[in-house]
């Protein structure tokens, strides 16, 4: 084929591998678990979030390998990693506080937010329990800072308990709290000789794109019905939408034939599949022409005639 | 008499798709679904599970047909039966 790359797995689908050379190629950073509030822990390859599954299954297929790991609080209970902080009052530990700065009158020993000591008719402050004028920072009052008082049983204290709530509603302390480790990746080295089939994708894509005026875009994301994201090499807009996708050897035959089926019939859109001149006889009998088109490509085909052939099935 | 565990069986068609499927396992189980066979009643419901299979797969279905006739016959060390359909009922029938 013209990309000039072996395969070197029997299963692997060869897309994947270029998708992820193409970001080995663009970042050296590893690939660290991310939070999203509604979907979880995900991996963010190129813009794209992977489900914890999905990216196993490339650790499986030893595309990834582990570089550490990162551990992120979830409720003992549930293993849930939505996770709220919850302050609740020492004494009846209730959850309606108030935050404010607070004041303490000597002389009595009441304690307060600084607004309960403000007098509307006086200057000075007025401490609400016993009534005195409070006149001497140090010596009649202190303000020993941020405090928190309890709008149900009054309390007011400098430190409140510190529960984690999860979203099922189970409640724990701070040091009740689990730490779920997820991996973090990095693409191996070996995989990473596909760089050249995304730039082989690159040039057709530019042919398309200055000679032919069609719209395309490399290493494209579709979702299809399933929900799930697909990403293909080469994704071109026109008349009608056309993904292009290849194999790029008879490695893996089956496993990757059945891939490229499913894909196909998770979307709406043609299938225009690259394949080497000898498993074109073996495709044709397998895959529904109306949804596969299949285009032989050699070592000489050049990223022209490959566009010139897109085109005509984009329109 | 049974011979063999449902489970481990269901979960070694599982591993054998996986297989093959690569990423797309959870598509696969989109549609599977969607075409009403729940993944862990693949052996109840033989005949349901190849038809959708060739609804999913077309002509490319045989390929996983006869991956998952081998890899069972091997696995649990019995005879490979003509047809996965076969296969199957004969396996749910041995399996508790």
């Amino acid at each position: 084929m013209a990309f000039g790359v072996k395969s070197r797995d029997l299963t692997k689908d060869d897309s994947t591998l270029a998708f992820l050379a193409s970001y080995a190629k663009k970042s050296k950073d590893s690939i660290r678990p991310q939070f999203r509030h509604g979907l979880g822990i995900v991996y963010e390859i190129e813009g794209l979030d992977l489900s914890v599954d999905r990216i196993k299954t490339y650790e499986e297929e030893k595309l990834l390998s582990i570089a550490g790991t990162a551990a992120y609080p979830s409720c003992p209970k549930c293993a849930s990693l939505l996770l709220a902080v919850r302050l609740n009052c020492p004494d009846c530990k209730k959850t309606s506080l108030a935050r404010s700065e607070i004041m303490i009158h000597y002389e009595c020993e009441y304690s307060a937010p600084v607004e309960e000591f403000v007098s509307p008719k006086d200057a000075e402050y007025v401490c609400p329990k016993c009534s005195k004028h409070m006149k001497r920072v140090g010596i009649e009052y202190g303000k020993p800072g941020i405090g928190f008082k309890c709008q149900d049983c009054g309390r007011v204290f400098q430190y409140p308990l510190v529960n984690i709530a999860c979203q099922g509603g189970h409640e724990s302390r701070i040091d009740e709290i689990d730490l779920k480790a997820f991996p973090v990746y990095r693409v191996n080295e070996e995989i990473q000789s596909f760089t050249e089939v995304a730039d082989y994708f690159m040039l057709i894509q530019k042919v398309l794109t200055t000679g032919m005026g069609a719209k395309s875009e490399v290493l494209g994301r579709v979702k299809g019905a399933s929900g799930v994201t697909h990403i293909f090499p080469l994704v071109v807009d026109g008349e009608r939408k056309v993904v292009v996708d290849f194999i790029l050897d008879e490695s893996g035959f089956d496993a990757k034939i059945l891939q490229k089926i499913l894909r196909g019939a998770d979307l709406k859109h043609v299938v225009l599949l690259f394949v080497p001149e000898s498993l074109v006889g073996r495709l044709a009998s397998i895959v529904n022409p109306e949804k596969i088109k299949l285009l032989a490509v050699s070592a000489d085909s050049s990223p022209e005639s490959i566009a010139a052939e897109i085109k005509k099935i984009v329109g | 008499m049974a011979e063999f565990d449902r489970q481990r069986v269901v979960s070694d068609i599982h591993g054998v798709l996986k297989g093959l499927l690569f990423t797309e396992t959870e598509v696969f189980y989109f549609h599977l679904e969607n075409l009403g066979v729940s993944r862990d009643e693949i052996l109840d419901s033989p005949d349901k599970f190849v038809r959708t299979l060739r609804d999913i797969f077309g002509n490319g279905s045989s390929l996983i047909e006869s991956a998952i006739i081998a890899e069972m016959s091997r696995e649990l060390n019995v005879e490979a039966k003509e047809d996965l359909a076969g296969m199957l009922r004969f396996l749910g029938e041995k399996s508790v």
